[in-house]
């Protein structure tokens, strides 16, 4: 069945042109001199209920513009979005009712309340039935690890604790959907590895859609099958991960601490990216060569003291996407 | 709708009562400096012994019915203040959006400051020495229409405070301007409307009409005529035209809402 519809959807900001010159600042007030700033331009997809899909791109590239309309902060421009037989920014308060939205940045919960009390006033806004209240709370409490802090107030978490109470409070209210801006920003590794098991238990268990955005690729790997990757406004690729890493992401890099300085390095397969005292980096192409061919041939020449091989992370499959536009097809 | 109101400002108000001494010394704080406002309206009354023909305790009643609405719509919507302006600078009106109420309500349950009480207890006190001192016969009429003219009041303070904030919505920072109609309007009021120039006069009845707000009601109450015509009964329009106020900064945040959803922060 299908939750989320997006078709050509589009957002156009106009944004004031600061003027220059004489009396800028006075010119500026009094004439309204815009440019248009197509933040999306063109986006289009569908998610099945049940699916975990990891919205992604480079910063800039109309993620959150994307999820601001889709939890119906934004109007769109142009373009269809329907989500569980609802236009989002038409019924804003039907259409709210229905998702949970967590801002990984900003907290939703009251700030010097105890944290129960967040929970509490959320039942009464969401007109949870006390029952069905209750049984989440105690099923989230043990899940999430909330016990310790029900009582502290918001203000006094830590932020590992504060994104857990947040998630309790995006869920209380059986949402079908759950958006997640950047869920494990800023968190630590043990933080970051609750949250994903705590978001692949909800999905999994209680049947929650899931669309997340996140600069982590960890994130991506460890919970969402399906990635919708945009840039400058527009899906570049939609599907599994796996593929899009095969398919896109063929550079690493090799990083050798060699045992005496060198100034260049000259290896056949490999394109030399710097060289700092003793440690050089150098980026192949995997489909070219394999890093064990590679070691071998820097081992030929120079002496190794250390090595490590570096797997692109996403930010640099983006790039790459981006500077081969056509490798899509 | 009412249960939920009461039950976010009783959270307000409970969050607030952690720091009990904070509190009382931030409403007796209140009381005092907008009891100073008194006494320099005193010396300066005391001292001309009347303005524009009105005696001490005479103008002790415009000052009594403005200052204890004022005191209240700053109780009760403050969070159209600063709270509010923080939220517009931090982007996290967003989260006002994703959740399932109004955003008006919201922001109006997102504070709720008790300690504006300190403001309406001193005009209150004012009010009632005034009155007393006046012996104003109090027949079944007037006694009605206080309430009714102190909810107008709070009504049309509230909107002006609810029109300030709206203006974030294109401006981010909540204009000084609006304190002239706030607080300038309250101290304005103070006095009576006939001593200002005509265009004052009627920008402070027909277009931000604080000065609607107590002055036809004191005119009834000391059984006073206005010098330009204006008739005592008009203070039984007070809450038709604080009604009608209201409604345009309603629909004037909903444009700013629109705004908004439009364009983002």
């Amino acid at each position: 069945m299908t939750l989320i519809e997006v078709e050509h959807l589009r957002k156009t900001f106009l944004l004031a042109v600061r003027q220059t010159g004489r009396f800028a600042s006075l010119r500026g007030l009094l004439s309204r001199q815009t440019r248009p700033v197509h933040a999306v331009s063109d986006v289009s997809f569908t998610v099945a209920a049940g699916e975990l899909v990891g919205y992604i791109g480079p910063n800039g590239a109309g993620k959150s513009t994307t999820m601001k309309m889709l939890t119906g902060i934004l109007h769109p421009t142009s373009g269809r979005i329907k989500i569980a037989g609802r236009v989002p920014y038409q019924e804003r308060v039907e259409h709210v009712r229905r998702i949970g939205v967590v801002f990984g940045q900003r907290s939703q919960l009251w700030w010097d309340l105890p944290t129960i009390e967040s929970f509490a006033l959320l039942r009464h806004i969401y007109r949870i039935p006390l029952a069905r209240w209750q049984a989440n709370l105690q099923s989230f409490s043990t899940l999430l690890d909330l016990e310790p802090f029900l009582n502290t107030p918001v203000r006094q978490l830590s932020l590992g604790q504060r994104m857990r109470a947040d998630l309790a409070a995006a869920l209380l209210h059986d949402p079908a959907i759950l958006f997640l801006d950047e869920p494990t920003i800023g968190l630590d590794v043990v933080a970051r590895e609750r949250i994903r098991e705590f978001l692949e238990h909800i999905n999994r268990e209680n049947g929650v859609t899931i669309m997340l955005t996140t600069h982590d690729l960890a994130d991506i790997e460890r919970l969402c099958p399906r990635v919708v990757l945009i840039d400058h406004g527009g899906v570049v690729y939609d599907g599994p991960l796996a593929t899009l890493r095969t398919r896109f992401g063929r550079w690493r890099t090799l990083i050798v601490d060699l045992n005496q300085s060198v100034d260049h390095v000259e290896v056949p397969d490999a394109e030399l990216l710097r060289v700092e005292g003793t440690r050089v980096a150098l980026r192949f192409d995997r489909d070219r060569t394999t890093a064990a061919a590679l070691i071998a041939a820097v081992a030929a020449r120079y002496p190794i003291r250390d090595l490590t091989v570096e797997e692109p992370e996403i930010e640099s499959i983006i790039r790459d996407l981006y500077e081969q536009p056509g490798s899509l097809a | 709708m009412l249960s939920l109101y009461l039950r976010l400002i009783g959270a307000r108000i409970r969050s607030q009562m952690q720091y009990k001494l904070s509190f009382w010394l931030e409403l007796v704080g209140f009381a005092l400096s907008s009891g100073l406002e008194f006494v320099a309206l005193a010396i300066l009354v005391g001292t001309f012994h009347s303005v524009g023909g009105w005696s001490l305790a005479e103008v002790g009643v415009l000052y009594g019915l403005s200052s204890i609405s004022f005191g209240l719509a700053e109780m009760v919507s403050r969070g159209f203040d600063a709270p509010f302006e923080l939220m517009m600078q931090r982007g996290s009106f967003d989260g006002v959006l994703t959740r399932p109420l109004g955003s008006f309500f919201q922001i109006m349950t997102s504070e709720f400051q008790l300690r504006r009480l300190g403001r309406s207890t001193q005009g209150a006190l004012v009010f009632l020495y005034a009155c007393r001192h006046l012996a104003i016969h109090w027949t079944l009429a007037r006694l009605i229409l206080m309430p009714l003219t102190l909810l107008s009041g709070m009504v049309v303070y509230m909107a002006l405070i609810v029109i300030g904030a709206t203006i974030c919505f294109w401006t981010i920072k909540t204009p000084e301007v609006i304190n002239i109609f706030t607080f300038g309007g309250d101290t304005l009021v103070s006095y009576p409307l006939s001593i200002y120039n005509g265009l004052i006069r009627n920008i402070f009845l027909w277009v931000v009409p604080v000065g609607f707000v107590n002055y036809p009601a004191a005119l009834l109450l000391l059984q006073r005529s206005d010098p330009y015509g204006l008739p005592a009964t008009a203070a039984w329009a007070a809450p038709l035209v604080a009604t009608v106020f209201f409604a345009a900064a309603g629909l004037f945040w909903r444009v700013g809402v629109s705004k908004y959803t439009s364009t983002g922060s």
